[in-house]
């Protein structure tokens, strides 16, 4: 017994109004729920609220703490993150930033760059954000567990290199600069093919 | 020829049954000494299977295993998303039923990862089956 397109709706809003707040994990749950449903519909012979009530009964409060973004989602961001490490473009980029960097020192001073890097570290959070508010208008859990990573860069550029809204904070060398440029560099890339894939996959 | 191939497959899924985390009805209590190997089921049922749906995955183990074995959603999809952020799932959006299905199939990587873990698994069945119960054989 199939669901109709009202059914499936009723089950999305449930979720939705229990703070399923993903497009993508709601989605998941909706399917997962709507076939457990048909069945008990088939099986039990229930009207459809019958059967989606003594679904949930059972099964709500283990259903919606999958849908929480939690440490385990930031850590899959993480994990997917440090899959690009191995990338031939990267290793290039950080071997360029190795050697550029005694020219480089004398284009730009290291406390500068600090604050460019700071100043970028914010670009990326805000052209985040925007890109979630304004451009897709939604939320997806696929795309915003990826946020994990730009906040341990943040601290990694904190903790190496000061707190680069002042020059005269920084405590870093040209080392600590070119492992975030790098992270970061790295960081740009990971975006760009999660959205490759996200569009891909939810077109 | 491996030694998986001389375990007929029910016989294989109930040894798997006890093979889980707390997070998986079960019967037996001390499921500490097995977590772990919810992703190896999962990564054997996709090679086995191509692709499938969360749902189709927990019937699927509840039917190999005649209902003894129940994977709960709370333990599947973290574990489903786990594997997907490692590389080794795939995932594919069709419509069907007028609604989106998130399909689950394994990648290259996953692929040979599966071997590697099924092996394992299996030398851990050996290991543990000598230990527990010597005179039993395949």
């Amino acid at each position: 017994m199939k669901l109709s397109n009202q059914e499936i709706l009723f089950i999305d809003q449930y979720l939705q109004k229990a703070d399923v707040i993903f497009v993508d994990v709601r989605s998941e749950l909706t399917d997962h729920i709507a076939s457990a449903v048909e069945e008990k519909m088939e099986v039990e012979e229930l009207s459809f609220y019958d059967a989606f009530k003594a679904y949930m009964v059972e099964n709500k409060k283990m259903l919606l703490a999958t849908s929480r973004l939690n440490f385990t989602n930031y850590k899959n961001g993480m994990i997917r993150f440090s899959k690009t490490f191995i990338k031939p473009q990267n290793i290039f980029f950080a071997i360029m930033l190795l050697f550029g960097f005694r020219y480089l020192n004398q284009l730009i001073s290291l406390e500068m760059m600090s604050q460019v890097l700071f100043f970028m570290i914010f670009l990326f959070a805000f052209v985040q954000a925007i890109y979630t508010f304004f451009i897709i208008k939604k939320r997806y859990l696929y795309l915003e567990n990826s946020s994990s990573v730009l906040l341990v860069i943040y601290y990694v550029n904190l903790f190496s290199n000061g707190f680069g809204l002042h020059a005269k904070n920084f405590i870093g060398n040209q080392f600590s600069i070119g492992i975030t440029l790098f992270l970061l560099f790295a960081y740009v890339g990971y975006c760009v093919t999660t959205i490759r894939k996200f569009r891909i996959k939810y077109s | 020829m491996g030694f998986k191939f001389f375990i007929p497959k029910y016989f294989m899924y109930k040894k798997l049954m006890y093979i889980c985390n707390s997070k998986l009805k079960m019967k037996m209590k001390n499921s500490q000494l097995y977590k772990g190997s919810l992703n190896t089921i999962i990564m054997k049922l996709l090679e086995e299977n191509g692709k499938m749906y969360g749902y189709e995955i927990t019937q699927k183990v509840k039917a190999i295993t005649l209902g003894e074995l129940h994977i709960t959603e709370g333990a599947l999809y973290p574990a489903l998303h786990k594997l997907e952020a490692e590389g080794l799932l795939d995932v594919e959006v069709e419509k069907v039923d007028n609604r989106l299905r998130k399909y689950y199939k394994l990648t290259e990587t996953g692929t040979k990862e599966t071997v590697n873990r099924l092996a394992e698994l299996e030398d851990f069945i050996r290991n543990m089956q000598s230990l527990v119960n010597p005179k039993l054989e395949f």
